[in-house]
């Protein structure tokens, strides 16, 4: 198996016969990405987590379309928009729709970890490799070439 | 009867799954007597996407978006040419 996260989506169901159509999985660069969104600069120039905007990030991190419509029916666009296109959607849903999607998107989240868990410690049983090799130097009896 | 046909556009993209391996400028699709024939302007790509397979091609119309699947895919600097497979 790759070590590669392949670009697949799934989609999760939410009332109303409703559908949210979400990645799969993120890769390094997908959550990287949400950390940006969720981090903002202090005074002093470190980064800190906006704890209000970590429920926003995730989802639009993951979310990549939907079957929600406006009162005329049509279905609001948010596919290959930008973070920012799909964060003023978000923003513009009811309390409880919010709160129904962010917490189908965690449960994905959780859902995926946990798969991945499993998933890599089958994988350490299989192999049988140790998580640490000696250096061809260490093996060989040499040292590293520091002095004291 | 659709032996002749040439369709084109401003702008396409190559998808790998849901992520973009690249941005195509001005692109044809012709048919061909044996498949559909892609030529476009390479206007960006994503280097380990675009190495990976499957890929599809898709461009935006008015009613929605066309997606081929990309059998075989050849870059020359800017230039693009693949060959796709039936439209889904």
């Amino acid at each position: 198996m790759s070590r590669f996260v392949k670009p697949e989506t799934k989609i999760l169901r939410i009332s109303g016969g409703d559908t949210l159509t979400v990645k799969r999985r993120l890769n390094s660069g997908e959550k990287r990405a949400a950390f940006a969104r969720m981090s903002e600069s202090t005074p002093s120039g470190e980064l800190r987590v906006n704890r209000l905007q970590v429920g926003v990030a995730m989802i639009v991190s993951y979310l990549m379309d939907w079957s929600l419509t406006d009162d005329n029916g049509v279905v609001v666009q948010i596919r290959e928009q930008p973070p920012e296109v799909v964060t003023a959607a978000l923003d513009a849903l009811d309390d409880e729709s919010y709160a129904e999607i962010r917490d189908a998107i965690e449960l994905h989240d959780a859902e995926t970890r946990t798969a991945r868990e499993q998933e890599k410690n089958g994988l350490d049983g299989a192999n049988g490799s140790s998580a640490i090799s000696p250096s061809p130097v260490v093996a060989a009896g040499d040292t590293n070439g520091l002095v004291n | 009867m659709f032996r002749d046909v040439t369709v084109s556009g401003a702008s396409g993209v190559l998808k790998w799954g849901y992520s973009t391996a690249g941005t195509l400028g001005a692109w044809t699709v012709a048919r061909t007597e044996s498949a559909w024939v892609l030529t476009g302007t390479i206007v960006k790509t994503d280097a380990f996407r675009v190495t990976q397979r499957p890929l599809a091609f898709e461009a935006l119309h008015a009613l929605g978006v066309w997606r081929w699947p990309v059998v075989s895919l050849q870059m020359t600097g800017a230039s693009l040419t693949a060959v796709l497979g039936p439209k889904e």
